[in-house]
């Protein structure tokens, strides 16, 4: 028996939308929390500490791969909302060749990521050693969980998942606009976590 | 979305995601200036990550030309956000007219003497 699950395609009158676009805001919303929370966390312990640069300095931290990081991540962002307007255009080919940028991207940024990390480790500098390090350890190794997420779920939508184009394109062209909500809110995280970690 | 109106969108994408690249690159060479005061550096530094932040949510995330619905939830979002940051604010405004009353922890075998506070070496 087949059940039609409502409101997937069709936008609901009250909300004029349609429900995974509301729940996927609904839980952005959760997850600026989440941040804003670490992020103010961040505040206290930073100006509470008036070693604090002294400590920045010592770290080292990369500038120019974090650079280079972020010019990936905003790459990666543009080719996402070029595969959801693939799939308006009908050109399920061009949505699996900026789809497949976007996997390479997100892929590229963690490497990146994991040398940063050895680097620091390497240096003998863990969450442990001082609060600096718990603060960049903390907020960007959330950051990247959440890349790991969006990875899984982007992966998905690039090979099994595309099976729904042929039975119901609309609902998966909205699967694709809710998933690159939640990659772009990554996006923006980082954005904000790259000034204020590694610049100022 | 017709199909000219698509092609537009596609330009205005593109065009967005250069302006990003721009104002990262501005961002890190501004953070090699010295502007004199910590407020200049944070103000800049965190303005241009503002300006990006906004560009990403409002072309790459359609806030720009989105229902009133998703508006409501996120206009409470941001009341709670402001709050949640200006806490840390108000609670060390309070604290620095008594720097003594507070103490960081700022490794895992030492606590900072007072009398290093005091120097204000760093």
């Amino acid at each position: 028996m087949d059940i039609e699950i409502p409101y997937n395609v069709k936008e609901r009158e009250d909300t004029g939308l349609y429900n995974s676009k509301l729940g996927i805001w609904l839980f952005l919303a959760s997850e600026i929390m989440l941040f804003g929370a670490l992020f103010s966390t961040y505040i206290i312990l930073r100006t509470g500490d008036p070693t604090w640069m002294l400590h920045v300095k010592e770290a080292h931290l990369n500038i120019p791969l974090a650079t280079i990081n972020t010019a990936v991540l905003i790459l990666s962002s543009v080719t996402f909302v070029m595969s959801w307007v693939s799939l308006k255009l009908k050109d399920l080919d061009k949505f699996k060749m900026y789809m497949g940028i976007t996997l390479l991207c997100s892929i590229i940024f963690l490497v990146i990521k994991y040398f940063e990390y050895t680097a620091k480790f390497d240096a003998g500098h863990y969450p442990s050693t001082h609060n600096f390090y718990a603060v960049y350890f903390t907020m960007t190794g959330l950051h990247g969980i959440h890349i790991i997420g969006g990875i899984i779920v982007n992966a998905y939508l690039w090979m099994p998942g595309t099976k729904m184009w042929n039975t119901d394109p609309e609902r998966f062209t909205n699967r694709v606009e809710v998933a690159g909500l939640y990659w772009h809110f990554v996006d923006l995280v980082w954005i904000f976590l790259f000034p204020s970690i590694y610049l100022l | 979305m017709s199909d000219h109106n698509i092609e537009s969108h596609i330009k205005v994408y593109w065009n967005v995601f250069f302006a990003l690249i721009a104002f990262t690159l501005l961002t890190v060479g501004v953070s090699y200036i010295e502007f004199g005061s910590v407020f200049w550096t944070l103000f800049i530094g965190l303005g241009i990550a503002c300006i990006k932040g906004y560009a990403v949510a409002g072309y790459f995330m359609h806030l720009n030309d989105e229902r009133k619905g998703i508006y409501s939830v996120l206009i409470l979002t941001v009341f709670y956000l402001f709050f949640l940051l200006f806490i840390p604010m108000i609670w060390r405004w309070g604290a620095s007219n008594n720097t003594n009353d507070y103490i960081p922890y700022v490794g895992k075998d030492q606590y900072l003497k007072r009398d290093i506070i005091n120097k204000k070496d760093y």
